[in-house]
Protein backbone atom coordinates (compact mmCIF):
# COMPACT_ATOMS: atom_id res chain seq x y z
CA UNK A 1 0.00 0.00 0.00
CA UNK A 2 1.32 3.57 -0.72
CA UNK A 3 2.08 5.96 2.17
CA UNK A 4 -0.24 8.69 0.19
CA UNK A 5 -2.72 7.78 -2.55
CA UNK A 6 -4.72 10.62 -4.54
CA UNK A 7 -7.77 9.45 -6.60
CA UNK A 8 -9.42 11.44 -9.38
CA UNK A 9 -8.99 14.23 -6.94
CA UNK A 10 -10.50 17.59 -8.23
CA UNK A 11 -10.31 20.94 -6.52
CA UNK A 12 -12.49 24.15 -7.86
CA UNK A 13 -12.70 27.49 -6.84
CA UNK A 14 -15.93 28.62 -7.68
CA UNK A 15 -15.46 27.76 -11.53
CA UNK A 16 -11.52 27.94 -12.02
CA UNK A 17 -10.24 24.05 -11.54
CA UNK A 18 -6.75 24.01 -9.62
CA UNK A 19 -7.04 20.24 -9.97
CA UNK A 20 -8.77 18.75 -12.39
CA UNK A 21 -8.12 14.48 -11.65
CA UNK A 22 -5.33 13.75 -10.12
CA UNK A 23 -4.55 10.62 -9.25
CA UNK A 24 -1.27 9.35 -7.97
CA UNK A 25 0.77 6.90 -5.41
CA UNK A 26 3.54 8.00 -3.14
CA UNK A 27 5.57 5.27 -1.35
CA UNK A 28 7.23 5.37 1.30
CA UNK A 29 11.00 6.11 2.00
CA UNK A 30 11.14 8.28 -1.06
CA UNK A 31 12.12 12.25 -1.82
CA UNK A 32 9.56 13.09 -4.62
CA UNK A 33 9.42 16.74 -6.32
CA UNK A 34 6.06 18.06 -6.54
CA UNK A 35 7.44 20.20 -9.77
CA UNK A 36 5.71 22.83 -12.03
CA UNK A 37 5.38 26.28 -12.68
CA UNK A 38 3.56 28.99 -10.22
CA UNK A 39 -0.36 28.44 -10.17
CA UNK A 40 0.33 24.88 -11.54
CA UNK A 41 -2.07 23.35 -8.91
CA UNK A 42 1.45 22.23 -6.34
CA UNK A 43 0.66 24.03 -3.03
CA UNK A 44 -3.29 23.08 -3.73
CA UNK A 45 -2.57 19.11 -3.92
CA UNK A 46 -0.28 19.78 -0.42
CA UNK A 47 -3.15 21.42 1.24
CA UNK A 48 -5.92 18.93 0.36
CA UNK A 49 -2.82 16.05 1.90
CA UNK A 50 -2.87 18.16 4.86
CA UNK A 51 -6.47 19.34 5.43
CA UNK A 52 -6.13 22.62 4.90
CA UNK A 53 -8.76 22.31 2.18
CA UNK A 54 -11.65 20.08 0.86
CA UNK A 55 -11.52 18.57 -2.35
CA UNK A 56 -14.30 19.07 -4.93
CA UNK A 57 -14.14 15.80 -5.50
CA UNK A 58 -11.89 12.47 -5.38
CA UNK A 59 -10.10 11.17 -1.76
CA UNK A 60 -6.55 11.54 -0.41
CA UNK A 61 -5.46 8.75 1.44
CA UNK A 62 -2.25 8.84 3.96
CA UNK A 63 -1.41 5.73 5.61
CA UNK A 64 -4.65 4.63 4.57
CA UNK A 65 -6.81 7.55 6.12
CA UNK A 66 -8.67 10.57 4.97
CA UNK A 67 -7.11 14.09 6.31
CA UNK A 68 -7.80 14.04 9.98
CA UNK A 69 -6.65 13.97 13.42
CA UNK A 70 -4.90 10.48 12.60
CA UNK A 71 -3.32 11.69 9.32
CA UNK A 72 -2.54 15.10 10.82
CA UNK A 73 -0.28 13.51 13.42
CA UNK A 74 1.64 11.36 10.92
CA UNK A 75 2.31 14.11 8.66
CA UNK A 76 4.70 17.15 9.24
CA UNK A 77 4.01 19.91 7.16
CA UNK A 78 6.06 23.38 6.01
CA UNK A 79 3.71 25.88 4.74
CA UNK A 80 5.84 28.56 1.87
CA UNK A 81 4.94 31.13 4.93
CA UNK A 82 5.10 31.45 8.41
CA UNK A 83 2.56 30.26 10.71
CA UNK A 84 3.63 30.88 14.07
CA UNK A 85 2.17 33.57 16.11
CA UNK A 86 4.50 37.16 16.21
CA UNK A 87 4.16 37.24 20.59
CA UNK A 88 5.08 33.66 20.85
CA UNK A 89 9.04 33.00 21.78
CA UNK A 90 11.13 30.09 20.12
CA UNK A 91 10.85 28.25 23.00
CA UNK A 92 6.86 28.22 23.54
CA UNK A 93 6.87 27.05 20.00
CA UNK A 94 9.05 24.21 20.87
CA UNK A 95 6.41 23.63 24.09
CA UNK A 96 3.93 23.78 21.86
CA UNK A 97 4.88 21.44 18.96
CA UNK A 98 6.35 19.02 21.69
CA UNK A 99 2.34 19.25 23.16
CA UNK A 100 0.53 18.50 20.08
CA UNK A 101 2.93 15.74 18.26
CA UNK A 102 3.71 12.57 19.83
CA UNK A 103 6.85 12.33 17.42
CA UNK A 104 8.29 15.76 18.33
CA UNK A 105 12.17 15.63 19.33
CA UNK A 106 12.65 18.76 21.45
CA UNK A 107 16.32 17.47 22.35
CA UNK A 108 16.86 17.57 18.82
CA UNK A 109 15.35 20.68 18.13
CA UNK A 110 17.19 22.46 20.95
CA UNK A 111 20.14 21.25 19.31
CA UNK A 112 19.47 22.81 15.83
CA UNK A 113 18.23 25.97 17.52
CA UNK A 114 21.46 26.35 19.32
CA UNK A 115 24.03 25.38 15.82
CA UNK A 116 22.32 28.22 14.37
CA UNK A 117 22.71 30.70 17.53
CA UNK A 118 18.75 31.24 17.71
CA UNK A 119 18.17 32.43 21.47
CA UNK A 120 15.21 30.61 22.34
CA UNK A 121 13.82 33.21 24.65
CA UNK A 122 13.26 35.42 21.92
CA UNK A 123 10.20 36.05 20.01
CA UNK A 124 9.11 35.53 17.01
CA UNK A 125 8.25 39.36 16.15
CA UNK A 126 12.61 40.12 17.07
CA UNK A 127 13.63 37.75 14.31
CA UNK A 128 14.07 38.52 10.81
CA UNK A 129 12.18 36.52 8.00
CA UNK A 130 15.03 34.37 7.43
CA UNK A 131 15.26 33.30 10.99
CA UNK A 132 11.74 32.52 11.41
CA UNK A 133 11.61 30.23 8.15
CA UNK A 134 14.92 28.72 10.05
CA UNK A 135 12.88 27.90 13.08
CA UNK A 136 10.09 26.85 11.26
CA UNK A 137 12.17 24.53 9.35
CA UNK A 138 13.88 22.97 12.95
CA UNK A 139 10.11 22.80 14.04
CA UNK A 140 9.05 20.56 11.32
CA UNK A 141 11.98 18.56 10.92
CA UNK A 142 12.61 17.81 14.44
CA UNK A 143 9.49 15.62 13.91
CA UNK A 144 9.49 11.55 13.05
CA UNK A 145 7.19 12.01 10.70
CA UNK A 146 5.51 9.37 8.32
CA UNK A 147 5.39 11.75 5.70
CA UNK A 148 7.18 15.47 5.28
CA UNK A 149 5.52 18.08 2.56
CA UNK A 150 7.72 20.57 2.49
CA UNK A 151 5.36 23.95 0.29
CA UNK A 152 8.29 25.84 -1.59
CA UNK A 153 11.26 25.37 1.19
CA UNK A 154 14.00 27.36 -0.78
CA UNK A 155 11.67 29.67 -2.59
CA UNK A 156 12.92 33.38 -1.78
CA UNK A 157 16.15 32.70 0.13
CA UNK A 158 19.73 33.05 -0.62
CA UNK A 159 21.81 30.08 -2.23
CA UNK A 160 23.74 29.85 1.21
CA UNK A 161 20.77 29.71 2.81
CA UNK A 162 19.47 26.97 0.53
CA UNK A 163 22.05 24.62 1.24
CA UNK A 164 21.25 25.22 4.68
CA UNK A 165 18.05 24.08 4.14
CA UNK A 166 18.26 21.15 2.33
CA UNK A 167 21.02 19.58 4.23
CA UNK A 168 18.92 20.24 7.26
CA UNK A 169 15.91 18.43 5.38
CA UNK A 170 18.13 15.18 3.85
CA UNK A 171 20.04 14.65 7.70
CA UNK A 172 16.85 14.74 9.90
CA UNK A 173 13.74 13.31 7.67
CA UNK A 174 13.04 9.68 9.62
CA UNK A 175 14.47 6.84 7.64
CA UNK A 176 11.40 5.32 6.08
CA UNK A 177 9.38 9.12 5.83
CA UNK A 178 8.54 10.28 2.37
CA UNK A 179 9.59 13.39 1.85
CA UNK A 180 7.41 15.63 -0.54
CA UNK A 181 9.23 19.09 -1.62
CA UNK A 182 6.94 21.64 -3.60
CA UNK A 183 9.66 23.84 -6.00
CA UNK A 184 10.03 25.23 -9.56
CA UNK A 185 13.77 25.27 -8.72
CA UNK A 186 14.49 22.32 -9.87
CA UNK A 187 18.40 22.48 -10.25
CA UNK A 188 19.26 23.26 -6.38
CA UNK A 189 17.32 19.75 -5.49
CA UNK A 190 17.89 17.72 -8.05
CA UNK A 191 20.27 15.93 -6.52
CA UNK A 192 18.30 14.63 -3.80
CA UNK A 193 15.04 13.56 -5.66
CA UNK A 194 14.47 10.27 -5.58
CA UNK A 195 10.68 10.57 -7.72
CA UNK A 196 10.08 13.44 -9.73
CA UNK A 197 6.14 14.95 -10.09
CA UNK A 198 5.35 17.23 -13.18
CA UNK A 199 1.99 19.24 -12.72
CA UNK A 200 0.75 21.67 -14.81
CA UNK A 201 -2.60 23.44 -14.82
CA UNK A 202 -3.91 21.14 -12.10
CA UNK A 203 -3.10 17.71 -14.12
CA UNK A 204 -0.13 15.68 -13.67
CA UNK A 205 1.97 15.34 -17.16
CA UNK A 206 4.77 13.16 -15.71
CA UNK A 207 5.47 10.98 -12.59
CA UNK A 208 8.63 8.83 -12.38
CA UNK A 209 11.80 8.41 -10.59
CA UNK A 210 14.51 10.54 -11.60
CA UNK A 211 17.02 8.24 -12.52
CA UNK A 212 14.71 6.76 -15.12
CA UNK A 213 13.84 10.75 -16.43
CA UNK A 214 17.38 10.72 -16.75
CA UNK A 215 18.16 7.26 -18.27
CA UNK A 216 14.64 7.67 -20.83
CA UNK A 217 15.27 11.34 -22.18
CA UNK A 218 18.90 11.98 -22.05
CA UNK A 219 18.33 15.14 -19.85
CA UNK A 220 18.71 16.16 -16.54
CA UNK A 221 15.21 16.70 -14.55
CA UNK A 222 15.79 20.31 -14.35
CA UNK A 223 16.12 20.57 -18.44
CA UNK A 224 13.18 18.06 -18.48
CA UNK A 225 11.46 20.86 -17.03
CA UNK A 226 12.44 24.02 -18.16
CA UNK A 227 11.57 22.16 -22.26
CA UNK A 228 8.07 21.09 -21.23
CA UNK A 229 7.29 24.42 -19.39
CA UNK A 230 8.65 26.67 -21.93
CA UNK A 231 6.95 29.34 -21.91
CA UNK B 1 -6.13 17.75 23.03
CA UNK B 2 -9.02 20.14 23.70
CA UNK B 3 -7.24 21.32 27.13
CA UNK B 4 -4.10 21.68 25.36
CA UNK B 5 -5.80 24.31 22.77
CA UNK B 6 -7.50 25.48 25.40
CA UNK B 7 -4.65 26.32 27.36
CA UNK B 8 -2.93 28.21 24.77
CA UNK B 9 -6.31 30.21 23.60
CA UNK B 10 -6.13 31.34 27.10
CA UNK B 11 -2.34 32.02 27.27
CA UNK B 12 -2.67 34.26 24.64
CA UNK B 13 -5.98 36.11 26.03
CA UNK B 14 -4.21 36.43 29.21
CA UNK B 15 -1.61 39.01 27.43
CA UNK B 16 -4.42 41.83 27.07
CA UNK B 17 -7.44 41.16 28.51
CA UNK B 18 -5.95 41.37 32.44
CA UNK B 19 -4.64 45.10 30.89
CA UNK B 20 -8.11 46.25 29.69
CA UNK B 21 -9.59 44.57 32.97
CA UNK B 22 -7.15 46.36 35.19
CA UNK B 23 -8.07 49.76 33.30
CA UNK B 24 -11.88 49.14 33.75
CA UNK B 25 -11.64 48.45 37.55
CA UNK B 26 -8.87 51.66 37.58
CA UNK B 27 -11.95 53.90 35.95
CA UNK B 28 -14.27 52.22 38.80
CA UNK B 29 -12.12 53.02 41.64
CA UNK B 30 -11.63 56.45 40.81
CA UNK B 31 -15.45 57.27 40.90
CA UNK B 32 -15.88 55.71 43.98
CA UNK B 33 -13.34 58.16 45.48
CA UNK B 34 -14.88 61.04 43.45
CA UNK B 35 -18.51 60.25 44.99
CA UNK B 36 -16.67 60.09 48.55
CA UNK B 37 -15.17 62.99 48.53
CA UNK B 38 -17.80 64.89 46.86
CA UNK B 39 -19.84 66.59 50.05
CA UNK B 40 -21.67 69.38 48.02
CA UNK B 41 -25.18 68.56 46.47
CA UNK B 42 -24.42 71.04 43.65
CA UNK B 43 -21.69 69.37 42.62
CA UNK B 44 -23.21 65.78 43.27
CA UNK B 45 -25.59 66.42 41.15
CA UNK B 46 -23.20 67.68 37.88
CA UNK B 47 -20.29 65.56 38.76
CA UNK B 48 -21.61 62.42 39.41
CA UNK B 49 -23.89 62.48 36.09
CA UNK B 50 -21.06 63.63 34.41
CA UNK B 51 -18.59 60.68 36.15
CA UNK B 52 -21.14 58.22 35.35
CA UNK B 53 -21.30 58.68 32.04
CA UNK B 54 -17.91 58.61 31.54
CA UNK B 55 -18.32 55.42 33.61
CA UNK B 56 -21.14 53.74 31.31
CA UNK B 57 -18.79 54.52 28.55
CA UNK B 58 -16.01 52.77 30.45
CA UNK B 59 -17.87 49.57 30.79
CA UNK B 60 -19.00 49.58 26.99
CA UNK B 61 -15.49 50.13 26.23
CA UNK B 62 -14.04 46.82 28.29
CA UNK B 63 -16.72 44.93 26.82
CA UNK B 64 -16.65 46.12 23.38
CA UNK B 65 -12.82 46.06 23.66
CA UNK B 66 -12.73 42.44 25.06
CA UNK B 67 -15.31 41.64 22.06
CA UNK B 68 -13.21 42.86 19.25
CA UNK B 69 -10.04 41.49 21.24
CA UNK B 70 -11.65 37.59 21.26
CA UNK B 71 -12.82 38.05 17.48
CA UNK B 72 -9.12 39.07 16.62
CA UNK B 73 -7.87 36.34 18.25
CA UNK B 74 -10.07 34.02 16.40
CA UNK B 75 -9.51 34.85 12.83
CA UNK B 76 -5.87 35.05 13.55
CA UNK B 77 -5.51 32.07 14.90
CA UNK B 78 -7.84 30.22 12.22
CA UNK B 79 -8.16 31.79 9.02
CA UNK B 80 -4.71 33.75 8.87
CA UNK B 81 -1.40 32.40 8.34
CA UNK B 82 -1.30 31.29 12.11
CA UNK B 83 -4.72 28.88 10.64
CA UNK B 84 -1.90 26.58 8.57
CA UNK B 85 -0.56 26.00 12.09
CA UNK B 86 -3.43 25.22 13.67
CA UNK B 87 -6.01 23.06 11.00
CA UNK B 88 -3.09 21.21 10.55
CA UNK B 89 -2.79 20.21 14.45
CA UNK B 90 -3.39 16.20 14.91
CA UNK B 91 -6.65 17.65 16.70
CA UNK B 92 -10.25 17.52 15.51
CA UNK B 93 -11.64 20.55 13.90
CA UNK B 94 -14.57 20.19 16.00
CA UNK B 95 -11.91 20.42 19.12
CA UNK B 96 -10.43 23.50 17.85
CA UNK B 97 -13.60 25.53 17.27
CA UNK B 98 -15.28 23.92 20.78
CA UNK B 99 -11.98 25.54 22.41
CA UNK B 100 -12.45 29.17 21.10
CA UNK B 101 -15.91 29.27 22.61
CA UNK B 102 -15.53 27.67 26.02
CA UNK B 103 -12.36 29.70 26.22
CA UNK B 104 -14.40 32.88 24.96
CA UNK B 105 -17.01 31.46 27.53
CA UNK B 106 -14.72 31.52 30.21
CA UNK B 107 -13.11 35.35 29.34
CA UNK B 108 -17.10 36.39 29.07
CA UNK B 109 -17.28 35.16 32.77
CA UNK B 110 -14.39 36.57 33.83
CA UNK B 111 -15.79 40.20 32.24
CA UNK B 112 -19.23 39.74 33.91
CA UNK B 113 -17.30 39.67 37.48
CA UNK B 114 -15.25 42.75 36.32
CA UNK B 115 -17.93 44.81 35.24
CA UNK B 116 -20.23 43.65 37.90
CA UNK B 117 -17.43 44.71 40.72
CA UNK B 118 -16.81 47.66 38.01
CA UNK B 119 -20.42 48.89 38.61
CA UNK B 120 -20.81 47.43 42.39
CA UNK B 121 -17.92 49.59 43.69
CA UNK B 122 -19.32 53.04 42.92
CA UNK B 123 -22.89 52.15 43.45
CA UNK B 124 -21.66 51.03 47.42
CA UNK B 125 -20.22 54.36 47.44
CA UNK B 126 -23.22 55.90 46.27
CA UNK B 127 -25.65 54.39 48.56
CA UNK B 128 -23.06 55.04 51.61
CA UNK B 129 -22.82 58.62 50.09
CA UNK B 130 -25.62 59.94 48.90
CA UNK B 131 -27.92 59.95 51.91
CA UNK B 132 -25.40 61.62 53.89
CA UNK B 133 -24.89 64.64 51.85
CA UNK B 134 -28.96 65.09 52.00
CA UNK B 135 -28.49 64.36 55.68
CA UNK B 136 -29.99 61.11 56.30
CA UNK B 137 -27.61 57.97 57.09
CA UNK B 138 -25.65 55.88 54.60
CA UNK B 139 -25.64 52.55 54.14
CA UNK B 140 -22.81 50.30 54.56
CA UNK B 141 -21.84 47.79 52.28
CA UNK B 142 -22.10 45.35 55.20
CA UNK B 143 -25.83 46.18 55.64
CA UNK B 144 -25.92 45.72 51.70
CA UNK B 145 -24.60 42.62 51.96
CA UNK B 146 -26.89 41.22 54.69
CA UNK B 147 -29.74 42.94 53.41
CA UNK B 148 -28.79 40.50 49.95
CA UNK B 149 -28.41 37.59 51.98
CA UNK B 150 -31.82 37.73 54.12
CA UNK B 151 -33.45 38.58 50.43
CA UNK B 152 -32.51 35.52 49.18
CA UNK B 153 -32.95 33.34 52.61
CA UNK B 154 -36.40 35.05 52.33
CA UNK B 155 -37.01 33.60 48.58
CA UNK B 156 -36.10 30.15 49.70
CA UNK B 157 -38.13 30.06 52.82
CA UNK B 158 -41.09 31.70 51.12
CA UNK B 159 -40.88 28.93 48.27
CA UNK B 160 -42.85 30.95 46.11
CA UNK B 161 -42.61 29.12 42.15
CA UNK B 162 -43.08 31.92 40.66
CA UNK B 163 -39.84 34.06 42.36
CA UNK B 164 -37.43 31.05 42.07
CA UNK B 165 -38.39 30.42 38.07
CA UNK B 166 -37.40 33.90 37.51
CA UNK B 167 -34.44 33.68 39.33
CA UNK B 168 -33.52 29.99 37.81
CA UNK B 169 -34.37 31.65 34.24
CA UNK B 170 -31.79 34.40 34.93
CA UNK B 171 -29.50 32.21 36.09
CA UNK B 172 -30.07 30.38 32.71
CA UNK B 173 -29.91 33.02 30.31
CA UNK B 174 -26.36 34.40 32.19
CA UNK B 175 -25.04 31.20 31.63
CA UNK B 176 -26.08 30.81 28.01
CA UNK B 177 -25.00 34.15 27.26
CA UNK B 178 -21.21 32.99 28.42
CA UNK B 179 -21.47 30.72 24.96
CA UNK B 180 -23.61 32.98 23.32
CA UNK B 181 -21.01 36.01 21.99
CA UNK B 182 -18.01 33.49 21.62
CA UNK B 183 -20.44 30.55 19.50
CA UNK B 184 -21.53 34.17 17.60
CA UNK B 185 -18.18 35.18 16.90
CA UNK B 186 -16.87 31.95 16.08
CA UNK B 187 -19.41 31.37 13.69
CA UNK B 188 -19.08 35.06 11.83
CA UNK B 189 -15.13 34.29 12.14
CA UNK B 190 -16.04 30.91 9.85
CA UNK B 191 -18.58 32.28 7.83
CA UNK B 192 -16.04 35.49 6.50
CA UNK B 193 -13.50 33.48 6.32
CA UNK B 194 -13.70 33.01 2.46
CA UNK B 195 -13.90 36.56 1.64
CA UNK B 196 -11.26 37.89 -0.60
CA UNK B 197 -10.45 40.75 1.54
CA UNK B 198 -11.09 42.52 5.00
CA UNK B 199 -12.08 39.46 6.90
CA UNK B 200 -11.52 40.94 9.92
CA UNK B 201 -14.05 43.50 9.49
CA UNK B 202 -16.51 41.58 7.55
CA UNK B 203 -16.52 38.88 10.76
CA UNK B 204 -16.75 42.33 13.36
CA UNK B 205 -19.78 43.26 11.03
CA UNK B 206 -21.40 40.38 10.56
CA UNK B 207 -20.98 39.73 14.49
CA UNK B 208 -22.45 43.42 15.25
CA UNK B 209 -25.48 43.15 12.69
CA UNK B 210 -26.58 39.73 14.62
CA UNK B 211 -26.49 40.83 17.80
CA UNK B 212 -28.22 44.27 16.67
CA UNK B 213 -30.99 42.41 14.47
CA UNK B 214 -31.20 39.84 17.97
CA UNK B 215 -31.56 42.74 20.54
CA UNK B 216 -34.62 44.11 17.62
CA UNK B 217 -36.10 40.88 17.72
CA UNK B 218 -36.42 41.20 21.58
CA UNK B 219 -37.07 44.55 22.42
CA UNK B 220 -40.27 43.88 19.54
CA UNK B 221 -41.10 41.34 21.58
CA UNK B 222 -40.83 42.77 24.59
CA UNK B 223 -43.05 45.92 23.48
CA UNK B 224 -45.64 43.05 22.29
CA UNK B 225 -45.91 41.24 25.73
CA UNK B 226 -45.95 44.25 27.87
CA UNK B 227 -48.61 46.17 25.46
CA UNK B 228 -50.98 42.78 25.65
CA UNK B 229 -49.93 41.25 28.89
CA UNK B 230 -51.88 43.59 30.77
CA UNK B 231 -55.52 44.29 30.49
CA UNK B 232 -55.52 48.03 30.37
CA UNK B 233 -52.48 50.81 30.15
CA UNK B 234 -53.12 51.35 33.66
CA UNK B 235 -51.83 48.46 34.92
CA UNK B 236 -49.24 48.54 32.35
CA UNK B 237 -47.86 52.31 33.50
CA UNK B 238 -47.86 50.67 37.13
CA UNK B 239 -45.59 47.32 35.60
CA UNK B 240 -43.21 50.54 35.16
CA UNK B 241 -43.33 51.11 38.59
CA UNK B 242 -40.15 50.38 40.49
CA UNK B 243 -40.15 48.58 44.18
CA UNK B 244 -39.08 51.68 45.80
CA UNK B 245 -42.66 53.09 45.11
CA UNK B 246 -43.94 51.18 47.55
CA UNK B 247 -41.17 51.80 50.16
CA UNK B 248 -39.56 54.28 51.79
CA UNK B 249 -36.73 52.74 52.20
CA UNK B 250 -33.49 53.39 49.45
CA UNK B 251 -33.78 49.38 48.84
CA UNK B 252 -36.55 47.27 47.98
CA UNK B 253 -38.63 45.34 50.80
CA UNK B 254 -37.12 42.15 51.99
CA UNK B 255 -40.24 41.15 54.32
CA UNK B 256 -43.03 39.58 52.70
CA UNK B 257 -41.64 37.67 49.51
CA UNK B 258 -44.46 35.67 49.53
CA UNK B 259 -47.19 38.75 49.72
CA UNK B 260 -44.59 39.91 47.74
CA UNK B 261 -45.02 37.62 44.97
CA UNK B 262 -48.95 36.85 45.29
CA UNK B 263 -49.31 40.64 44.49
CA UNK B 264 -49.99 43.36 41.99
CA UNK B 265 -46.38 41.62 41.32
CA UNK B 266 -47.48 38.30 40.73
CA UNK B 267 -48.54 39.96 37.02
CA UNK B 268 -45.28 41.60 36.49
CA UNK B 269 -43.34 38.26 37.42
CA UNK B 270 -45.69 35.98 35.00
CA UNK B 271 -44.55 38.67 32.22
CA UNK B 272 -41.11 38.86 33.13
CA UNK B 273 -41.31 34.32 33.30
CA UNK B 274 -42.65 35.12 29.38
CA UNK B 275 -39.81 37.39 28.52
CA UNK B 276 -36.89 35.41 30.14
CA UNK B 277 -38.71 32.62 28.82
CA UNK B 278 -38.33 34.17 25.14
CA UNK B 279 -35.38 35.81 25.49
CA UNK B 280 -33.51 32.74 26.93
CA UNK B 281 -34.90 30.68 23.74
CA UNK B 282 -33.72 33.14 20.96
CA UNK B 283 -30.33 32.96 22.75
CA UNK B 284 -30.06 29.52 22.96
CA UNK B 285 -31.13 29.22 19.00
CA UNK B 286 -28.76 31.71 18.21
CA UNK B 287 -25.90 29.83 20.32
CA UNK B 288 -26.36 26.99 18.84
CA UNK B 289 -27.30 27.36 15.50
CA UNK B 290 -23.45 29.43 15.67
CA UNK B 291 -22.06 26.03 17.28
CA UNK B 292 -23.38 24.21 14.49
CA UNK B 293 -22.45 25.86 11.73
CA UNK B 294 -18.96 26.94 13.01
CA UNK B 295 -18.56 23.49 13.57
CA UNK B 296 -20.23 22.87 10.13
CA UNK B 297 -18.35 25.25 8.04
CA UNK B 298 -14.78 24.01 9.53
CA UNK B 299 -15.40 20.74 9.10
CA UNK B 300 -16.85 20.66 5.48
CA UNK B 301 -16.02 24.00 3.94
CA UNK B 302 -12.43 24.88 5.69
CA UNK B 303 -10.46 26.69 2.51
CA UNK B 304 -7.40 28.31 3.68
CA UNK B 305 -6.05 30.30 1.06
Amino acid sequence: MALIEYRNLVKRYGSVPALDGISLDIPAGRIVGLLGPNGSGKTTLIKLTVGLLKPTSGTVMINGKEPGPESKAAVAYLPERSYMSEWMSVQSFVDYFADFYRDFDRVKANEMLSRLGIDPKRTLKTLSKGTKEKVQLVLVMSRAAAAYFLDEPIAGVDPAARDYILNTIIRNYSENASVIISTHLIYDIENVLDDAVFIRDGRIVLADTADNIRENTGKSVDMLFREVFRC
Amino acid sequence: MLGKLMKYDMRYMARVLPWIYAGGLLISALLCGVIFLIDNELVLLFGVNFASFLFIVAVEAVSICSTVFMIVRIYRNMYSDEGYLTFTLPVKTSEIVNSKIITGAIWTLISYVVAALMVTGPVLTMIYKVPQIFGGEGVTPLQVLDYIITFFVEIIRANSVRVITVIALVALLAIVTLFYGPALYTFCASATHKAKKARVFASIGMFAGISYGVGVVISVISTIVNIFGFSDIDTYMQGGVSFSSHTDSILPPVGGIEEFASSLFSRQLDLAILMLLTVLLIYVAVTVFSWIMALRITDKKLNLN
